[in-house]
């Protein structure tokens, strides 16, 4: 192109070209007052900066990958391109789910939620029962007792001496563990203190307490602290029946001339609480009740009756008839605790491999659905080797008797052949199931695999000699369903098919009664291991209430295990 | 559930405010609504961690049961498909850990990198070709392909989330990146062949 060429389009598009004046030049031109001139020069200035603020130009594509590539090293270009091809692949890719699968997820989240409410509430009845079990050690010994000892009150009495007026306290203590006898004199408030009767300790732990009180010819028999709960007053009448209990504090009348009156003891036993008997009696608790004129061994000398009592039974009224009891005027009977000998808690390990066999039965609750479109049988089952293993921990209720409970996990496995049976043709006439004649029989195959979570509860009652020992275990095991998976093999199709997780089907909670006997030997003084036959059946059916089947299995197994006992 | 009730509830829950509270309430038609909207695009994130289909279903259901479960400490920070995206990501590597298989790599065949790799080649490549080719991949290759190349991670957050070197990270995804590119370059192959 030529010179003039070129200025003749220049001019020719410049002809044409318009620019929109800035909003504000009307009033710079009439307010300021400036001149045309200036304005134009400096809206110019003032559009050039602003549309070159906003010039941009769209790179050619690729640049940015260039500038980016030429910064990096080949193999890192080459990472990046690779990852965005990759990258890019993956963005959109999207695979549908098989059907069923949200049901899959709500059933598996609903059992999730099952298993933790189950699982909390366990956790708490545990917690709840090991607290119950420590509140009644503590506070409900009496149940525990199965020794009777003997406190004679005589009028041989060592203590005897004493004036009339004085008040006789006696502490009666023995090493013995069988009876602690000792005879005090009666005046008008006599205290006898048993400390510890059965204790091989020196420092007693446990104190009871007899307080007697004369007022009047009114014989008060008090017990005090824990331990000791005795049986309350006498009575002259053979067949007098005592209501005892350990709060009740009872305030007798006695016959002067000895036995063979005809007082109705049950006439006169009042309550402590009764005015009338308050009245009566007078501070019962007093140290400083007024002494009795008469001394109480010589009226009372013919009174030789015992009184048994505690709080599980019926109290008796007994006769003394050993001479050497230098012909009580009183006899309060104790009884107390009998001391456990040796360790009172163990805790241990125990496997029991065990065989399975299994109670099959059809579903009787779920039959009409069950049996009006198929029929399922179990033909054959085979007996499978199983597992079970966890802690326990034993404590002794007497020498004899433990409780034992703990935890564990137990696997169970078993093989069914099913045969189901749709309903045959001849059957299915006249409904509108259509069924051909070749295929209402199929077969399969399940092989199924359990796991539980247990807690037992047994009792156990034992015998010991020297290093060894014999006991007999039967109780209550509770199961939680952990986990099931299931192989099922299709006969007619060929196809396997694995169930993971298949709980939907399946009982979550199984109760067993199991039963033991058990041989132990201690090596060491506190440590023993044990071993013995072991027999579990099922109270429930492995599978849920609402399946066709029911199927409670039982066990035959060898417990082993060891304990350390503290 | 019918399908015109879960539409009717799609309009009903127009927002994912509303799909989240209704979730919370424990609603199982908004959580329907939430897996169909995302079950899909998860499955794939999952298709490509887990080394069959079946896998990559039981870790979206596992995953699914998290986010329900968890859908409370939903913050509302970012946007409900990251979080649960991330939630998706992390139970698949857990679960590829739980039921990790120990490759010994002096076994696995040693793959020079004497592959190319462009996009005009790849381009023609079907995005589920190319996904089965990395469901193909070893455990160990797989996961940290998937970490590195499309998660965007690093070596070294690959190395803390999976417990490895990260040498090991960085040698694992080479590998990766060597046996995937030989395969699709045997599909090219075959494709130019036929």
């Amino acid at each position: 192109m030529r010179e003039d060429e070129f200025i003749n389009s220049l001019k020719n598009h410049a002809d044409g070209f318009k620019v929109t004046p800035s909003a504000g030049l009307f009033d710079k031109i009439i307010v300021s007052g400036n001149l045309n001139n200036k304005v134009a020069e400096k809206d110019f200035a003032n559009l050039l900066k602003e549309k070159a603020s906003d010039f941009s130009v769209t790179p050619s594509a690729g640049l940015f990958d260039k500038i980016s590539a030429a910064s990096k090293t080949a193999a890192d270009a080459e990472v990046e391109q690779f990852n965005h091809i990759v990258k890019n692949h993956a963005k959109d890719f999207n695979v549908t789910p098989s059907n069923g699968l949200f049901e899959k997820i709500v059933v598996t989240r609903n059992n999730l939620l099952a298993r933790r409410y189950a699982v909390y509430g366990i956790a708490a009845l545990l917690l709840l029962s090991v607290a119950s079990f420590f509140y009644w050690l503590s506070h409900s010994t009496d149940a525990l007792k199965n020794e009777t000892e003997m406190v004679y009150i005589s009028e041989g009495a060592k203590v005897g001496k004493t004036s009339p007026n004085h008040k006789s306290e006696s502490i009666i203590q023995s090493k013995q563990p069988k009876l602690a006898e000792e005879s005090i004199a009666l005046d008008n408030s006599a205290i006898a203190k048993v400390l510890n009767l059965n204790s091989k300790s020196k420092k007693p732990k446990q104190t009871s307490q007899i307080q007697i009180i004369n007022k009047n010819n009114l014989f008060i028999v008090q017990s005090k602290g824990n331990r000791a709960k005795i049986g309350n007053g006498i009575a002259n009448n053979e067949k007098a029946k005592l209501a005892v209990s350990a709060s009740e504090i009872g305030t007798y009348s006695l016959n002067p001339n000895g036995g063979g009156g005809n007082s109705n003891f049950n006439e006169t036993l009042k309550s402590e609480t009764s005015p009338t008997e308050k009245s009566a009696t007078g501070d019962l608790n007093s140290k400083n009740a007024v002494a009795n004129e008469k001394p109480i061994e010589q009226k009372f000398s013919q009174e030789t009756r015992t009184i048994v009592a505690d709080n599980n039974s019926k109290p008796e009224v007994k006769e003394i008839t050993s001479d050497a009891k230098a012909n009580p005027l009183l006899q309060v009977s104790l009884k107390s605790r009998k001391k456990i000998v040796g360790t009172k808690w163990a805790i241990g390990i125990f496997g029991t491999p065990q065989l399975l066999k299994s109670e099959y039965h059809s579903n009787k609750t779920n039959e009409n659905w069950a049996n009006e479109y198929l029929k399922t049988k179990v033909q054959n089952d085979k007996s499978n080797f199983n597992f079970q293993a966890g802690l326990l921990i034993e404590r002794k209720l007497s020498n004899s008797f433990s409780l034992i409970t703990g935890i564990g996990m137990s696997e169970i496995m078993f093989r069914e052949l099913r045969v189901v049976t749709y309903l045959t043709p001849s059957e299915a006439s006249g409904t509108d199931i259509t069924i051909s004649t070749k295929e209402y029989i199929r077969k399969s195959s399940y092989d199924v695999t359990l796991n539980y979570l247990e807690v037992p509860f047994h009792i156990q009652y034992a015998k010991h000699w020297n290093k060894f020992g014999l006991a007999a275990q039967a109780g209550m095991a509770y199961n939680l369903l952990m986990d099931a998976n299931a192989v099922v093999f299709d006969s007619d199709t060929m196809n396997t098919c694995i169930v993971q997780g298949a709980n939907k089907s399946l009982q979550q909670h199984v109760f067993y009664f199991s039963s033991a006997i058990v041989a132990e030997y201690f090596p060491l003084k506190h440590v023993s291991v044990f071993a013995g036959p072991t027999y579990r059946t099922a109270l429930n059916s492995v599978y849920d209430d609402k399946y066709v089947l029911s199927q409670k299995p039982y066990f035959y197994g060898l417990t082993l295990g060891f304990k350390y006992a503290f | 559930m019918p399908l015109i009730t879960i539409a009717f509830k799609k309009e009903l829950i127009s927002t994912e405010i509303e799909l989240i509270d209704a979730c919370l309430r424990q609603e199982t038609s908004a959580q329907r609504v939430l897996f169909d909207t995302y079950s899909a695009k998860f499955l794939g994130v999952c298709y490509r961690y887990a080394p069959s289909q079946a896998d990559a279903e039981d870790i979206l259901q596992e995953a699914f049961v998290k986010i329900f479960n968890k859908l409370d400490n939903f913050r509302r920070e970012s946007s409900l498909e990251t979080w649960m995206t991330r939630i998706v990501i992390n139970t698949a590597i857990s679960h590829l850990r739980l039921n990790k298989k120990h490759h010994n790599e002096s076994d696995l065949e040693v793959i020079e990198n004497n592959y190319s790799f462009s996009n005009e080649q790849f381009n023609h490549i079907d995005a589920k070709i190319l996904m089965n080719a990395i469901q193909e991949l070893p455990d160990n290759y797989r996961v940290v392909l998937n970490m590195f190349a499309i998660e965007g991670y690093s070596h070294k957050e690959i190395a803390e989330e999976l417990g490895i070197p990260e040498v090991t990270s960085r040698s694992h995804f080479f590998r990766a990146k060597s046996i995937l590119e030989k395969k699709l370059l045997n599909i090219n192959k075959m494709k130019l062949a036929k």
